[in-house]
């Protein structure tokens, strides 16, 4: 599996006081969040402002560590790559030695490894045979190496193309920068002669190198941006609103070519965006967010045509077809409202407030997922199986 | 029927500026009735929000009108009580007030380029009602509390006196349409009002626009790229492309036959959530370029259907059938074979 993200959670403190920081709550942006990416496939990730959505991104690009949870890249674990070293040994510790203990006061070391999924296995028969020292000696060591790797594999893409392109430097410059860094090119020569193969690659001209971002329209600073993502010929790309700041015909331009470099690099792209056509048209699986929790996920056809959570039915009856026939009777599904605030969020399902289903369990508990089709998961207990 | 609210001529707004001349605005037509919307669609830098604003009578230096009318019916100026048609291209500044705002009224994207950050909710809305309806501070206190309500905004009558930054952004684009409102123009321009929302609070604000049309008899104008929200709120559709109309007409014949290839190419790559497609057909090449732009179809560079009359002289706005105009040597025939499904 290209990626694993199990029980994700990023909190961001809040702080007052002028002299004394003193942290009076927190921003609860992602609140354990799982899902898996193969190579080749297409994650989507969607639902509306400060869903946490780009924190996710953000955090599997390890911008940010987790406050919890573990991400896994190449059924390596990349969690701790970019921590203090004492809060790696913490992550370590938790993540394995407690729970190798924990778990084997319980059953045996066999057993215990028996029930293991795959990818953790070799880290826990490693654990068990050289002991915890050895263990966190052989995950620390060359992290500068870890983290070279990982910056050349795994690669994000923003919204704003004009914001993410250094304005003073040349097209060439700025797409040869990653291959000298990372050693793929010995010279500027050779840096650019890939480079401008790349160019080519992604719709725009073996000329452009000697430009400046300024010189292109937003469609072909895009492109560029895309070029600059992919010139590493990474595993995974985070591609964060890529075309939200498009025009309707140069966004399919866009998406057409992310389809082909997709084809061509076998990559795996968590897709970011709140355009549901988009993310329709481009995603094998998607996950619709709610206040930092995915309130349903699965395939995306099966999602888009038997969409099940209340959230996502109020979410797919909000937002316009390009078919006035379609118009007019949707008033019934309006939801009132807004997003409630990640800091002070309601008891139960967070969606209780606004959900015209909501019954007497709701304000209890959050709900558990429920599987309700072939890969379709539902955060809500209007699925509970009845018993 | 009664007459038009609007009658658009030949509009045409251009910019000197160093490098040459901008025709942002380059021969624009149309008419609009009383509870008549129209959306206006187009690429980005089409001249939408330039033709508006010209409306509004906003255009200012290097910015110029060459050529065309705008005819706005009102009684405003007229001695007898009488609407009147009065060519705004010709209205000096300081009478222009007397139309803008009170009138024609018109919401930007972004609430806060109509909203005062300093002044409460109620200071903002109160002194606009107070100097076109000409009524007493209470009174317009109370008509201001009442349009909030209609307008969503819970608790109105304590959160008028709260300022802008109190609250969120669809509120605040809700309190723009309030302010719009509240001097219930003939005439209302809503320049990409939703474009920054979610789509639950564009849905919102999209109902509650329509409703408040349809109680108040209004006009309006509805610019946004999202052919989408088109399709959601407009009876007429026009479509532009560099500074020109390509393509206009009712909403299910632009929809439903497409016309003109610009218009026809753009709704066949939109992507949709409502139904699988296995492929988007984009539309080749780069936006145009407004510049000196030469007198002929600014789609030329990326249509497919262009031939060496394209390339010698520009076609006229023509009345293909009734009330659909379409401007192209070489319209669509049996519009949208390719791509849709
Ligand atoms: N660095 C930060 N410090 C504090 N709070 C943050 C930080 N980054 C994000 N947040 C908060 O976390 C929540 C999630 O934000 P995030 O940017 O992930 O949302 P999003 O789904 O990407 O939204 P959008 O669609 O607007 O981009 C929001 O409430 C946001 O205000
Ligand atoms: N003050 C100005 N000076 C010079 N050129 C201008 C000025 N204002 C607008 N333009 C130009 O006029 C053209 C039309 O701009 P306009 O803002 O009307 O586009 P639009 O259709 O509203 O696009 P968008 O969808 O991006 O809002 C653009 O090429 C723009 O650069
Ligand atoms: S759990 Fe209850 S409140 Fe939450 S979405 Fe389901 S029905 Fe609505
Ligand atoms: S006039 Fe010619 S170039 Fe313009 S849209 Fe029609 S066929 Fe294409
Ligand atoms: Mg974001
Ligand atoms: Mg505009």
């Amino acid at each position: 599996m290209l990626l694993r993200v199990n029980n994700l959670k990023k909190y961001f403190p809040i702080k007052h006081g002028f002299i004394v920081e003193k942290t009076v709550g927190y921003v609860k942006a992602v609140d354990g969040v799982s899902f898996s990416l193969d190579k080749g496939e297409t994650y989507g990730l969607v639902g509306e402002s400060g869903c946490g959505k780009t924190t996710i991104g953000k955090t599997i690009l390890r911008l940010y560590n987790q406050t919890d949870g573990e991400i896994f890249i190449d059924d390596k674990d990349t969690s701790y790559f970019f921590m203090k070293r004492s809060e790696a040994k913490e992550y370590l510790r938790k993540h394995y030695i407690d729970i190798l203990n924990k778990e084997t006061k319980k059953k045996s070391e066999s057993e215990f490894l028996r029930d293991l999924p795959e990818y953790k296995k070799t880290y826990f028969e490693f654990l068990i045979k050289n002991g915890e020292n050895k263990f966190i000696d052989f995950m620390l060591s060359d992290l500068k190496g870890k983290r070279m790797h990982f910056r050349r594999k795994v690669q994000i893409v923003f919204q704003d193309p004009t914001s993410s392109l250094n304005p003073r430097m040349t097209v060439g410059s700025i797409l040869s920068e990653p291959l000298l860094f990372h050693g793929i090119a010995k010279n500027k020569n050779e840096a650019f002669d890939i480079v401008k193969e790349i160019l080519v690659n992604v719709g725009l001209k073996k000329y452009h190198v000697d430009r400046y971002p300024h010189q292109f329209s937003g469609g072909q600073r895009q492109r560029i941006a895309v070029a600059r993502a992919a010139i590493l010929k990474p595993d995974l790309i985070i591609l964060d609103e890529p075309t939200s700041a498009l025009d309707v015909s140069v966004q399919a331009q866009i998406i057409k070519l992310l389809k082909d470099l997709q084809s061509e690099l076998n990559a795996g792209y968590l897709f970011i965006s709140h355009d549901l056509g988009v993310v329709r048209f481009i995603s094998n699986y998607v996950g619709i967010m709610y206040l930092g929790r995915m309130v349903e996920y699965g395939d995306s056809d099966e999602i888009f045509d038997n969409f099940k959570h209340p959230y996502t039915e109020a979410l797919l009856n909000a937002a316009p077809v390009p078919d006035p026939r379609k118009r007019r009777d949707r008033k019934q599904f309006i939801i009132k409202g807004q997003v409630p605030s990640p800091i002070n969020r309601p008891k139960g399902c967070f969606f209780s407030p606004r959900c015209k289903y909501a019954f007497e369990p709701c304000s209890k508990k959050y709900p558990p997922y429920y599987e309700v089709g072939n890969n379709h998961f539902v955060g809500c207990y209007k699925y509970e199986p009845k018993s | 029927m009664s007459e038009p609210v609007l009658i658009v001529e030949n509009l045409k707004t251009y910019f000197d500026i160093a490098e040459g001349t901008v025709k942002a605005v380059n021969g624009v037509s149309f008419t609009l009735n009383k509870n008549e919307s129209l959306g206006v669609v187009g690429e980005t830098g089409s001249g939408k929000s330039v033709t508006m604003k010209t409306i509004m009578g906003l255009i200012k230096k290097p910015g110029y009108i060459p050529e065309g009318k705008i005819l706005f019916h009102t009684d405003e100026f007229s001695k007898d009580g009488k609407k009147e048609y009065i060519d705004l291209t010709k209205l000096p500044p300081h009478q222009f007030t007397r139309i803008r705002g009170r009138h024609i009224a018109m919401i930007f994207q972004d609430p806060m380029t109509s909203l005062n950050p300093m002044y409460t909710v109620a200071d903002q809305m109160i002194e606009t009602i107070m100097y076109h309806q000409n009524v007493s501070e209470l009174e317009a206190r109370k008509r201001a509390i009442e349009l909030l309500r209609k307008v969503g905004i819970p608790n109105a009558d304590k959160r008028i006196d709260d300022y802008p930054f109190q609250f969120s952004g669809g509120q605040r684009q809700r309190i723009v349409i309030a302010i719009g409102l509240s001097c219930n123009p003939e005439l209302l321009i809503a320049d990409e009002p939703t474009t920054a929302l979610d789509v639950t609070i564009q849905a919102q604000i999209l109902e509650l626009m329509k409703d408040l049309q349809n109680e108040f008899n209004t006009a309006m104008i509805y610019i946004t790229h999202d052919l989408s929200v088109v399709a959601e709120i407009a009876d007429k559709v026009m479509v532009m492309y560099g500074g020109m109309q390509m393509e206009m007409a009712d909403v299910n014949t632009i929809f439903e036959k497409p016309t003109h290839p610009y218009t026809n190419m753009l709704l066949n790559c939109i992507p949709r959530h409502d139904a699988k497609k296995e492929d988007l057909e984009p539309i080749p090449g780069q936006p145009p370029i407004m510049l000196d732009p030469p007198n002929l179809c600014p789609f030329l560079p990326r249509c497919p259907r262009a031939t060496d009359r394209c390339r010698k002289e520009l076609a006229e706005f023509k009345e293909v059938e009734p009330e659909h105009f379409v401007r192209c040597w070489n319209p669509v025939a049996d519009t949208r074979m390719e791509g849709d499904k």
